[in-house]
């Protein structure tokens, strides 16, 4: 028979008996098949089952040996090894801390008497390393590292060490960094060899311990690759905390003309979306390298991803002068420079993919995930609470519980036709047009939204106090209005610093149209942000305050009025938005809006 | 010996009827509501089974299961969402997600327990079926005779 077949056949038997509780008859059958089997490929399923038939018996220790029986048999397969680390947790979390220990020593021994396949070895060493760090051997490479790092004096040697087991031994590597290196107090004799560290971590990708080891350095010397370092591993991650902690601590590294630095600062700056800075970066560069063709090509590709069009064809001569004269691109910063030249590709690709029927359609499918989401998720919360009491009170009925299930309900149901409600000034098909003064609805809705809050908490400022009159429809700007001041009242309730407390609308009024400068002295809008604010269901309020509405409400009505909003990016008091809307309304087919 | 399931879902209502079904089958269940709670609760080989919500408020599912899979190479971990976007599920599986379940607005809470339990059950199908389906059909040319 295949021994496929005849293998699963036996594995169906075995839980057939384990479900009726003849766990011992299992055990039997599993023993039994593992010496029938032993030659076949399938036999590492045997002990593992064994193993976890013994765990359900409550033996611990024998099901312990059949786990290493099973490693012992299988091949180098991660996802398999990971059967036996999950069962070694198993164990971990039932047994003291003497016991595992004693475990993993044996577990050790057994498998390197047993020759073992070298990377299940360091796979389990790394699995038990926690419990177990004294009994690892050192290798000799580890032995003779353990010698390089007192000082710099032979960093050469450690370099070339520490290279040959990060080929060779990556696990012990890890581990003897993290043991000798990691923790150890800095100073200046041992500079090189922990600046080098840096640059092992990030390769094993542990950017936090390679972050930790470049602050700590940078207290004895500002280097500029280990500035370069944390800026690069910052980017990589994409939380610039670090980085900023550094600029404030040592704020002349932004001064210092090394292209190390200022090529990543030009990221940095274009994080915080600072492109003043990110322009001032490049040309500082630019000058103070003008004999080098790769830092000048580079800078080119900068100049083109921001948009520096005239900036890039002033130094497209220079290359050209340079080219000529048998300069070519190598050697040092020549990475720098490709990463920079696939900058620009991709900024190519960004502008095209901002056409604005593209974005049209990821707003439709965004409002039909977010509607689908914000639907879908009261309505499994209703199934599972009835689906729960269901079953419980076949056992048991309980007249609370009932009532309980009641308002679950009636709160998901609410919750649901709020969103529908939310939504209706976008569907509704009532579209009514008259002439109001704007001034005058301003001031109704500032009174019957501050009803709410405490006056003295917030000031209101409008202006001019004279009315202007504008056509259109009315409960539309009302609710655009009421949505901003929802939201500058939140932002000011948010703003910890408080930078005050002044919400201030100015009108201005033109000869076709009306300027609405609306602001609010709250947190405002950070960079990252931005981008995100009309899309619907986009929030940064904490969870169950905000349905990240309002804003893509609003951008909606502006545009059924012919009218648009924009966000003023150069305020940092708060948020002010620039609104104008045409005095006599153009009205947009609805189908365009979203 | 009890089976430790971390749920991670920020809606009070699904959270609370899936720990107490959980609970009511003999599971331990420890239920946070955010991402950032969930890795404060994660250490190596502190539970059997992750269940991960993707939509999270501030760090997201997928954000949430880099984390975990940098604390604990080896623990299951299970998405459980209504919501999904395809580059976010090609992550998802590249971080070594072992199954989906779903919740939409047809989910069935004892079917979900059902499908929770057979992932704790070592004997479960699937963990059968990856052990085979990694060894060769076949015979050993190396007699491994060491059995206890």
């Amino acid at each position: 028979m295949d021994t496929k077949i005849a293998f699963e056949k036996i594995q169906r038997i075995v839980r057939l008996l384990r479900d009726a509780g003849e766990l011992d008859q299992a055990i039997d059958l599993c023993v039994q098949s593992s010496e029938d089997y032993k030659e076949s490929s399938f036999s590492a399923i045997f002990p593992i089952m064994t193993g976890d038939l013994y765990m359900q018996k409550m033996e611990f220790d024998l099901a312990s040996n059949y786990y290493i029986s099973f490693l012992k048999k299988i091949k180098k397969n991660k996802k398999i090894f990971s059967r036996f680390a999950k069962r070694y947790y198993r164990l971990k979390r039932i047994w003291s801390k003497e016991k595992i220990l004693r475990f993993a020593y044996k577990l050790l021994n057994e498998l390197q008497e047993d020759n073992i396949d070298s990377e299940i070895l360091n796979w389990c060493k790394e699995l038990i390393k926690d419990d177990l760090n004294q009994i690892i051997n050192i290798s000799e490479e580890g032995r003779k590292i353990c010698d390089l790092i007192k000082d710099d004096s032979q960093f050469n040697k450690f370099v070339q060490y520490a290279r040959r087991m990060e080929k060779e031994n990556h696990v012990e590597l890890k581990h003897f960094l993290d043991k000798k290196i990691l923790n150890r107090n800095r100073d200046i004799r041992k500079f090189r060899i922990d600046a080098h560290c840096i640059s092992i971590y990030e390769r094993l990708e542990r950017n936090h311990d390679a972050l930790k080891i470049a602050t700590e350095i940078l207290s004895i010397k500002t280097e500029s690759v280990v500035v370069r370092s944390i800026f690069r591993i910052c980017r990589k991650i994409k939380d610039y905390t670090i980085a900023e902690n550094v600029i404030s601590t040592y704020p002349e590294i932004l001064k210092k003309s090394d292209f190390n630095i200022q090529y990543e600062l030009v990221y940095y700056f274009e994080a915080q979306d600072q492109i003043e800075e990110v322009y001032g970066i490049l040309l500082q560069t630019e000058k103070s390298n003008i004999h080098s063709i790769t830092i000048q090509k580079t800078v080119r590709n900068f100049y083109l991803t921001f948009g520096f069009i005239d900036e890039a064809d002033r130094t497209e001569i220079r290359i050209s002068e340079l080219s000529s004269a048998g300069k070519k691109v190598s050697g040092r910063f020549y990475t720098e420079f490709k990463e920079s030249e696939a900058e620009v590709g991709s900024k190519i690709k960004e502008l095209y993919s901002e056409l604005e029927h593209q974005k049209q359609l990821a707003a439709i499918s965004d409002l039909t995930t977010g509607i689908s989401h914000e639907l879908g998720q009261p309505i499994t919360n209703i199934r599972y609470t009835v689906q729960f009491y269901y079953k419980m009170f076949q056992k048991k009925f309980s007249k609370n519980a009932m009532f309980e299930v009641f308002d679950s309900i009636l709160e998901e149901t609410n919750r649901m036709g709020g969103l529908i409600k939310r939504l209706s000034p976008l569907t509704s098909s009532k579209n009514v047009t008259m002439k109001f003064d704007i001034v005058g609805r301003i001031a109704k809705r500032i009174e019957s939204e501050s009803k709410r809050i405490d006056k003295k908490y917030i000031e209101f400022k409008i202006s001019p106090k004279k009315e202007i009159f504008i056509e259109g429809d009315p409960v539309h700007f009302d609710q655009i209005i009421s949505n901003l001041l929802l939201n500058a009242i939140d932002s000011i309730k948010q703003d910890k610093k408080r930078n005050g407390n002044l919400i201030q609308i100015v009108v201005n009024e033109k000869k076709d149209d009306v300027n609405i400068i609306f602001s609010d002295t709250g947190v405002g809008i950070t960079a990252k942000n931005r981008g995100k604010i009309y899309d619907p269901f986009f929030t940064t309020k904490p969870l169950g305050k905000g349905e990240g509405l309002g804003l893509f409400i609003i951008w909606n009505l502006m545009k059924m009025q012919g009218g648009k909003i924009y966000l003023d990016h150069t305020y940092t008091d708060g948020a002010r938005f620039f609104m104008r809307m045409p005095k006599k309304p153009m009205y947009i087919n609805k189908k365009e809006t979203c | 010996m009890q089976d430790k399931v971390l749920l991670v879902e920020d809606e009070k209502k699904t959270g609370e009827m899936l720990k107490k079904a959980l609970e009511s089958e003999n599971i331990s269940v420890e239920w946070v509501l955010d991402g950032k709670a969930a890795i404060s609760k994660i250490q190596r080989g502190r539970f059997d089974l992750i269940i991960l919500d993707l939509k999270l408020p501030e760090i997201t599912g997928d954000e949430v299961l880099e984390d975990i899979r940098r604390i604990d190479p080896y623990v299951e971990v299970i998405v459980y969402t209504n919501y999904q976007n395809p580059s976010v599920m090609k992550k998802l599986i590249n971080l070594g997600v072992e199954g989906y379940i779903n919740k939409g607005s047809d989910a069935d809470l004892w079917e979900t327990v059902e499908k929770i339990k057979a992932r704790l059950d070592p004997f479960n199908e699937e963990e059968i079926q990856t052990l085979t389906d990694s060894l060769p059909n076949g015979f050993l040319h190396k007699d491994h005779n060491k059995e206890e």
